[in-house]
């Protein structure tokens, strides 16, 4: 083969080869334009509004005036009494309702796990039920259950309890709208937190069980040295959740306590604001107030609270692993 | 071959795009009425027909509206105006978009702040139109001129929306005088006044209403109370003070609130209260039964009577001048936003809302919705009797009511204001705070977070 011919070969792969790149390129500007619409509803619904927010909480925007005032918001929210109270309410929903539904679902899910439960699927499946209710109907049924005279005090009446003013809306006193607020959200998320134990436990090898018995362990070793550190990683993922979702509490509480009236309703979570989540002040001070600047700066604090939250709980959890 | 397929796929999304282009393209084109051919429909007839095959405007006018976006709340009021505007603005279609009562603030609301989307006419509550006051043009000023027509109307409600700077942002529609609906059973078997007239004098004070209500209370072994609950008291006692929240850049919540709520707290000691809010699951069912004895609100509550909470109540009810005297509770006005696209339509829409005889009698006989514009008052359909009232003739006491309303002012803060009262109130009724402290605490509470958050400086009145 001469010089001449190799020089023209070599061209000619190369050409191939281009022409190789060019449509290995061009498929892939097509399969990008095909997923395209995720991508682009993303950006516009969900990436463009987070920054947005962040722009907002920086302005005093209402609808009449738009201006930039730097960090005025949030020295002003540092002040403000009323985003005091919705961030201990927040806070206290967190801790009650984390503490309360994560070890009543985990107790419920090693007990169906273990144990030879007829019906174990039955009833994972009711305690599933309420989780995939709309909270709007819970929250109005529940409003039933709770008033003064509802079933609820006539069930302890029953039983020889005074009535408990559940909503406040007899004396007032916001003293049991928190629990009514947790006790909701725990019957409603308690199933789902069971499946997701559930769900740990079976992932656990049964082999590993089998060893502890034959070594002697207890039905309590059994539980402390192998199940709980075992479902470690799941109940990690609960608590999170968990967390997440008792500080954005919103649904359940502004129903229970009549929200929905429209504006000047007298709601700002009820009696004292006893039900009043940064969530509720949030919306109520933008789309009840007008002032979305200032709504604004009170996500950011809410977001900031849900990082540093979330960052203690994986540090708990983690701490001596290297993950 | 891959790339053939890709070809493929390509050559099929590109024409499920064209398609959609199309589209909505054929359906950009075909939505707005465009100037139609000359129509051969009589007045009178349906008013989609009527709009859909009619003449534009004015043939003089170059580019006249000839449609026009309406937000409000109540369908029915709404749908018995629109065709009669239709019918007498031929070529015009008006779109009504009905609006959730709780829900139409907050949309209203987000459209100003997004300068998107605002309507061109929108009907706002009592308890929304101060947070939108700064939203609407200045109906005094020209074109306008709304205040040649203002001897027309009831005058506390045509000022009421003026604000400090003499701007006029919204145009009263209908009135809602407060007046005390009552069950004459449950006053009679207490051995108390049960005709309308008798019992209005002898519950002339809030003390007499407190006695009434121990009378009954006793007399039925607390098993029927006189209202609710306390917190309805201090709202009637609030409203007949003007239930202003803000008065020359000034909080009057102490002023306006101090005596009504001493008396709620009165009667709370008293025991006349059923611990039963209004509009809570429980209301309706009280009311039915007769275990509340009165609803003291606005006037339209006749409707939400009849239709929604005691349907089966025909002749149960009678309805007289609360204790204390008259109060506007609710009530709508008409506003053209500033950034409405159609301000010269709206207006003829708006005037036509509020002072055409024949829409107003039209709504008010559908739904009792009163008007504001006193030349409707003249006709004859407002002495009709009342047949769920056991025939009274109610009206006539309400339009009598409407004009002893206290003068009274809308702000920018009447909501956050409420609700920021409402919380203080039921503790004060709660015997947690003392009814002064309250007040002033909801005031303060108010003054702080305007300053902070909509940059607005408000003093606080003490006295």
């Amino acid at each position: 083969m001469s010089v001449a011919s190799t020089a023209l070969l070599s061209g000619f792969r190369g050409r191939i080869q281009s022409r190789r790149v060019g449509q290995s390129t061009r498929r892939a500007l097509w399969a990008y334009l095909f997923i395209s619409p995720f991508y682009i509803s993303f950006l516009v619904f969900g990436v463009f509004p987070i920054v947005f927010s962040f722009y907002l909480a920086l302005t005093r925007w209402t609808p009449y005036q738009s201006t930039f005032i730097g960090a005025a918001n949030f020295v002003n929210l540092l002040q403000d009494n009323l985003v005091h109270t919705a961030l201990f309410n927040s806070l206290w929903l967190m801790v009650v309702i984390g503490g309360a539904q994560i070890s009543l679902a985990l107790v419920i899910a090693l007990a169906l796990n273990a144990r030879k439960v007829r019906g174990r699927e039955a009833f994972r499946g009711i305690f599933f039920l309420p989780y995939i209710t709309s909270p709007v109907v819970l929250g109005l049924v529940w409003g039933v259950l709770f008033a003064y005279t509802g079933l609820l005090n006539y069930g302890l009446s029953r039983i020889g309890i005074e009535p408990v003013d559940w909503l406040g809306y007899a004396s007032g006193s916001s003293t049991w709208i928190k629990p009514a607020i947790a006790l909701v959200t725990v019957w409603q998320f308690f199933g789902w937190n069971v499946l997701l134990f559930a769900a740990g436990l079976q992932a656990i090898p049964s082999e590993i069980f089998e060893a502890a018995r034959i070594d002697g362990a207890t039905d309590w070793d059994v539980l402390v040295r192998i199940t709980l550190p075992l479902l470690k990683r799941v109940s990690f993922f609960v608590v999170s959740i968990t967390i997440i979702g008792s500080i954005q509490l919103f649904d359940a509480p502004l129903m229970l306590l009549g929200g929905v009236a429209g504006a000047g309703s007298g709601t700002l979570g009820g009696a004292e604001s006893g039900g009043l989540t940064l969530a509720m002040v949030v919306y109520e001070t933008a789309f009840s107030y007008g002032q979305f600047g200032y709504a604004a700066a009170i996500s950011v604090l809410m977001f900031g609270v849900l990082v540093v939250l979330t960052a203690v709980n994986r540090r708990v959890f983690f701490r001596n692993l290297e993950d | 071959m891959a790339s053939s397929r890709f070809a493929r796929l390509s050559a099929l999304f590109s024409a499920v795009v064209g398609v959609a282009v199309l589209v909505t393209a054929c359906g950009q084109s075909v939505a707005p009425p465009t100037r139609q051919q000359p129509s051969s429909s009589t007045p009178g007839t349906d008013s989609t027909t009527t709009s859909a095959t009619s003449v534009p405007v004015s043939a003089a006018d170059s580019a006249p509206d000839t449609e026009l976006t309406v937000w409000y709340f109540d369908k029915v009021s709404m749908e018995t105006v629109i065709p009669l505007f239709e019918q007498s603005h031929p070529g015009v279609k008006i779109n009504f978009v009905e609006q959730p009562f709780g829900d139409m603030s907050k949309k209203y609301l987000a459209a100003l702040a997004a300068k998107q989307g605002v309507p061109d006419v929108i009907g706002l509550d009592t308890s929304m139109v101060g947070q939108f006051l700064d939203a609407g043009e200045d109906l005094l000023a020209e074109p306008y001129s709304a205040g040649q027509l203002k001897n027309n109307f009831v005058s506390w409600k045509f000022d009421a929306t003026t604000t400090s700077s003499g701007h006029m942002t919204a145009l009263p529609w209908d009135v809602a005088t407060g007046v005390m609906f009552y069950r004459p059973d449950v006053f009679q078997a207490a051995g108390l006044p049960s005709e309308p007239d008798q019992l209005a004098r002898s519950l002339a004070t809030w003390d007499d209403f407190i006695k009434a209500g121990q009378v009954i209370k006793d007399k039925t072994g607390g098993q029927t109370t006189i209202i609710g609950n306390e917190h309805d008291i201090f709202n009637a006692g609030y409203w007949q003070n003007g239930g202003t929240v803000v008065q020359d850049d000034k909080i009057v919540l102490v002023p306006q609130g101090l005596q009504p709520l001493q008396t709620a707290v009165k009667a709370r000691a008293a025991g006349i209260g059923g611990n039963i809010p209004a509009w809570s699951e429980r209301w309706a069912p009280a009311l039915q039964s007769g275990k509340i004895a009165t609803v003291i609100m606005g006037g339209w509550m006749l409707g939400n009577l009849e239709n929604l909470i005691d349907p089966d109540g025909a002749g149960n009810w009678r309805v007289t001048s609360a204790p204390g005297g008259a109060f506007s509770n609710g009530g709508t006005y008409i506003q053209i936003p500033q950034l409405a696209e159609h301000k010269q339509l709206a207006w003829e829409f708006t005037r036509f809302l509020a002072t055409d005889t024949e829409a107003l009698n039209a709504v008010f006989e559908k739904t009792g919705i009163v008007p504001a514009y006193k030349p409707a008052w003249q006709s004859p359909i407002y002495d009709q009797p009342v047949a769920y009232l056991g025939g009274q003739q109610a009206f006539r006491l309400m339009l009598n009511l409407a004009q002893q309303v206290k003068p009274l002012a809308y702000s920018a803060v009447d909501a956050l204001g409420t609700d920021l009262l409402n919380a203080q109130v039921d503790l004060a009724i709660g015997g947690k705070a003392a009814p002064d402290q309250a007040l002033q605490t909801a005031a303060t509470q108010l003054q702080e977070r305007a300053q902070r958050a909509s940059d607005l400086n408000l003093s606080v009145a003490r006295e």
